[in-house]
């Protein structure tokens, strides 16, 4: 039995297998899973390795538990978004802990959520004095999400009654130089156009840029290969070995 | 026309392709009895364990020998098709038997090859399951 050949096909099965899984699962930020989407991430990652490197026994078994916890985390994600009930009686619902400036210790208590999480959930948030907080909300997730009293917010230019230019989501027109057609369809624009304005920066070619996108307030932002930057800054700050 | 076709085309690939990697890792995975099945009659292990067996109850230690080696030779063959989806460890053990089996027969031991034969057949049935 050659088991290195073995432990190769098992592990293109897991690796597909997961990535096709993972996929249908969905997108979530790793700041916003929960415990429990974690420790599903956690088991899944597990029941994967075991396929590729546990050759004592058959691959079946693991994968039928991979696809098992899969759906079940799927059904459960579903059903979640289904119904408000199982959502909060699942996944739980945010907390208030901080209201008009005032500490709430009975839903600490409930949570088990004690001052010094408090405080240190609060300083990373940048708040290191307890009476600029308006509101703080523990969420399920275990984030702190906090609103600091109105007079104590960043300014901003409606505050200051300044207009400001219209802005959006820049499209990219051109991607590590080729260029993307579908989006200049997009914006209603065609080869022609781009080639123009390229030669306005001094580009002769679109392969001469890295990245070019196209903005909301409808000018261009260009990124040549070519720098012309010859010596980066060095941001290191110890001679290491390279 | 042709945009929507291409867009349906791109369609059926986004579902088709997972769905066939998936296909193609089940039947891997699943494979071992498939792959059991012998293809001719040099790589037919339960037929070369029962001429064997015959061989050794009737005291035939020079069939016995021959088919022994026929059996070495074909399990051989049989493993390179199985090893993705069966147990290391029944292939291993299956190994173990062979070789005992080698040594009860080289021995003329007929007790012992019998107990062996009885064990090589039972994990090669055990093989996949």
């Amino acid at each position: 039995m050659n088991e290195g050949l073995v432990v190769f096909v098992r592990a293109i099965i897991a690796f597909f297998s997961l990535l096709i899984f993972t996929r249908l699962l969905g997108k979530k930020q790793v700041s916003q899973l929960t415990l429990f989407d974690y420790i599903l991430g956690i088991t899944i990652g597990s029941m994967a390795a075991s396929i590729t490197t546990d050759l004592a026994s058959r691959a079946w078994p693991h994968w039928i538990g991979l696809i098992t916890w899969v759906a079940a985390g799927f059904a459960v994600d579903l059903l979640t978004t289904k119904s408000r009930y199982l959502s909060k009686y699942i996944e739980g619902e945010p907390v208030i802990i901080i209201m008009n400036g005032k500490i709430l210790e009975g839903n600490m208590r409930k949570l088990r959520y004690n001052a010094t999480n408090l405080q240190q959930q609060l300083r990373s948030k940048d708040v290191f004095d307890m009476s600029e907080v308006h509101f703080a909300v523990l969420e399920p997730n275990g984030e702190l999400s906090v609103l600091k009293k109105p007079e104590l917010q960043p300014l901003t230019p409606k505050d200051m009654n300044i207009p400001v230019s219209n802005t959006g989501i820049g499209i990219e027109l051109i991607y590590d130089g080729i260029v993307i057609d579908m989006n200049l369809k997009q914006i209603k624009q065609d080869r022609k156009w781009l080639d123009s304005q390229l030669k306005a920066y001094g580009v002769k070619d679109p392969s001469e840029v890295f990245l070019a996108t196209f903005e909301a307030s409808g000018s261009l932002y260009i990124d040549k290969f070519k720098d012309k930057i010859q010596r980066p800054i060095d941001i290191g700050d110890f001679k290491g070995p390279y | 026309m042709h945009e929507g076709m291409n867009l349906n085309m791109r369609k059926f690939f986004v579902i088709f392709t997972p769905v066939v990697i998936l296909a193609i890792s089940i039947f891997i995975m699943l494979s071992c009895s498939f792959f059991k099945k012998p293809k001719g009659d040099l790589d037919n292990i339960p037929k070369h364990i029962d001429i064997i067996t015959k061989a050794v109850t009737s005291d035939n230690w020079p069939l016995a020998e021959q088919n022994l080696s026929q059996l070495e030779s074909g399990w051989k063959t049989v493993i390179k098709r199985v090893q993705f989806s069966c147990e290391r460890d029944e292939i291993n053990a299956l190994n173990v038997s062979i070789a005992r089996l080698k040594a009860s027969i080289a021995a003329k031991d007929k007790t012992s090859a019998l107990i062996e034969l009885s064990e090589a057949m039972q994990h090669w049935n055990s093989l996949g399951k």
